[in-house]
């Protein structure tokens, strides 16, 4: 089942859940328009673990939002959500997402290749449907950045397969330097310039040494949908008309980024609503 | 049930208004929670700090109601909420059921101090009134009753017993000092370990505040969120904020439910602030 109908959502609306955001300020030094990843942020949820290996986390997986699968067919959607963004400098936009895929440990003194291994082109956890579109137009890719690595800006070559299949094509993008390409939780994203779409991301290769090693992966995410309080300090309530009443699907890994207008990522505070049906 | 567009709009043009309103505000300070209980005096009742563990209602002095009976085979749900602010106060309201509440804790009493706040009980409705059977639901507060505990942060160890059943379980959370001891100020504690909490056992300050003051354990469950972007221009019945039905979620209001505001405040509120608003419930 889903929600096909203005009455089937009023139907579901009474009868979802609410669940408490309260995490603490990922980086006092976030940049503007940069997005930061409150993934190890302490709070509700809980804080996550920064990742070792490539795995495909789910709502059991410590950090994430603890909803239920719904039972018998019924379906999961973001019906409302309230946030509030804490700091006298911060105005952000504070998104929801689908945390697909990711991967951890790697090293910004290495000089050649790391091994990453993240494939969202399987089909556990439910992957099959949480990404999106077949053509992979609804994965969003990022470097995530764990602990601070290095100052020194230096290239990064990413080695991926694009949605059609074809492996080990590149792209090479900038770490370090700054603290929205070197601070703890940076979210830097890898776009390929040439349009292509990320499947599989195989490797990556620093050129040069960044500085410092500290601890940086790999993260596939969906975006779901997103509110923007319109000052620091203040918060916004976004209802299902807003939302896009996005589709949760089953085992999604519901988490929180931010996209700062300010310095400094903020408190966030709020809830955001789930209903089944 | 299915809810009909129809069934909604005749729903909603009969309406039933529950008034609520504090002056002065809840001591307001930037980005902190603040209770509308024991500030209740503008149009709800005054609220009383409790002592020993209780499950409030909506007949319980503080609480917004009595709720209105509805028809039977219906339910009662959040139409809309609007309200407004005084002076030049910009912020949320949250309307929460309040579920549990506890007093007389002290400030300057270093280790423990027994709490036994219990909302695994059924007692007026509560089996209904907490929600989802893992009480993920359930939001645990220290609440601050006078103005205030000490001006020194103190850690305190909350020692509860797990939505799962495991008693024992500890978790921590400063109080005191700036932002954290004022008369109706909220400090959230968050379980450990992604955990839900059923009931709080008794909490232990690591050293004194400085300040005997009177805090307590409340329990609440979120119902809905209302913000205001504008300050007051002269006089909050200008500038009043409305959340219709989609921002409501029509949640459900349960028999007995205790209801409150819990504020937060985008700027620290003087003495003079006040809030005035009126929940719309509906039956469906």
């Amino acid at each position: 089942m889903t929600i096909s109908s203005l009455e089937g959502l009023l139907t579901a609306m009474p009868g979802g859940r609410s669940f408490r955001i309260i995490k603490a300020e990922i980086n006092t030094q976030a940049q503007s328009l940069k997005r930061f990843s409150y993934w190890t942020s302490a709070g509700a949820p809980m804080a996550g673990v920064a990742p070792t290996t490539a795995v495909i986390p789910t709502n059991a997986t410590a950090g994430a939002f603890p909803f239920t699968n719904p039972a018998g067919g019924a379906a999961t959607y973001i019906a409302r959500s309230n946030i509030w963004i804490a700091g006298a400098q911060t105005i952000a936009e504070a998104e929801i997402i689908d945390r697909l895929a990711h991967m951890g440990g790697l090293n910004a003194t290495t000089i050649g290749d790391q091994t990453v291994n993240v494939d969202v082109t399987g089909s556990s956890n439910n992957l099959a449907s949480r990404r999106g579109a077949t053509d992979y137009s609804d994965v969003s890719w990022y470097i995530e950045i764990y602990t601070q690595i290095g100052a020194s800006s230096r290239v990064l070559t990413v080695t991926y397969t694009d949605s059609l299949g074809n492996p080990n094509l590149t792209h090479t993008m900038n770490i370090g330097g700054s603290q929205a390409t070197f601070g703890a939780g940076a979210l830097i994203p890898i776009v390929p310039t040439n349009g292509n779409r990320i499947s599989i991301i195989q490797k990556v290769s620093l050129a040069i040494s960044t500085g410092t090693a500290g601890n940086f992966g790999i993260t596939a995410v969906r975006h779901l949908c997103a509110m923007h309080p319109p000052s620091g300090n203040t918060g916004c309530e976004f209802d299902w008309s807003k939302l896009g009443l996005p589709r949760v699907h089953d085992s999604a890994c519901l988490g929180i980024i931010s996209w700062g207008s300010g310095f400094g990522a903020g408190i966030l505070y709020g809830t955001i609503r789930l209903v089944q049906a | 049930m299915t809810i009909t567009v129809a069934q909604l709009q005749r729903a909603l043009s009969k309406a039933y208004f529950l008034p609520f309103g504090h002056n002065p505000d809840f001591n307001g300070t930037t980005n902190r929670f603040s209770s509308g209980w024991i500030y209740s005096t503008l149009v709800t009742t005054q609220g009383v700090a409790p002592t020993t563990a209780a499950i409030p209602t909506d007949a319980t002095t503080g609480a917004m109601g009595p709720l209105p009976v509805p028809t039977t085979g219906k339910t009662l749900h959040v139409g809309a909420v609007h309200c407004g602010f005084t002076s030049n106060d910009v912020g949320s309201v949250a309307m929460h059921d309040r579920l549990g509440h506890m007093g007389g804790l002290n400030g300057t009493t270093v280790g423990d101090q027994t709490v036994n706040l219990d909302i695994s009980v059924a007692t007026s409705n509560l089996a209904n009134r907490r929600g989802a059977s893992d009480y993920s639901d359930v939001q645990w507060w220290v609440e601050m009753y006078t103005n205030g505990v000490g001006a020194t942060p103190q850690v305190l160890t909350v020692t509860y017993t797990s939505g799962a059943g495991t008693p024992g379980q500890t978790t921590t959370v400063t109080i005191g000092g700036t932002g954290f001891r004022t008369q109706s100020r909220m400090i959230q504690i968050i379980p450990a370990n992604g955990d839900t909490i059923s009931i709080v056992e008794k909490v232990a300050l690591a050293g004194s505040t400085g300040t005997a003051g009177n805090f307590g354990i409340t329990a609440t469950r979120f119902i809905c969120y209302l913000t205001q972007q504008q300050s007051a221009i002269g006089n909050y019945l200008f500038t009043r904020t409305m959340m219709h039905w989609s921002s409501t979620g029509l949640e459900r209001i349960h028999d007995s439910a205790c209801l409150m505001q819990v504020h937060q405040p985008s700027n620290n509120s003087s003495s003079s602030t006040g809030i005035k608003g009126v929940l719309h419930l509906i039956e469906l």
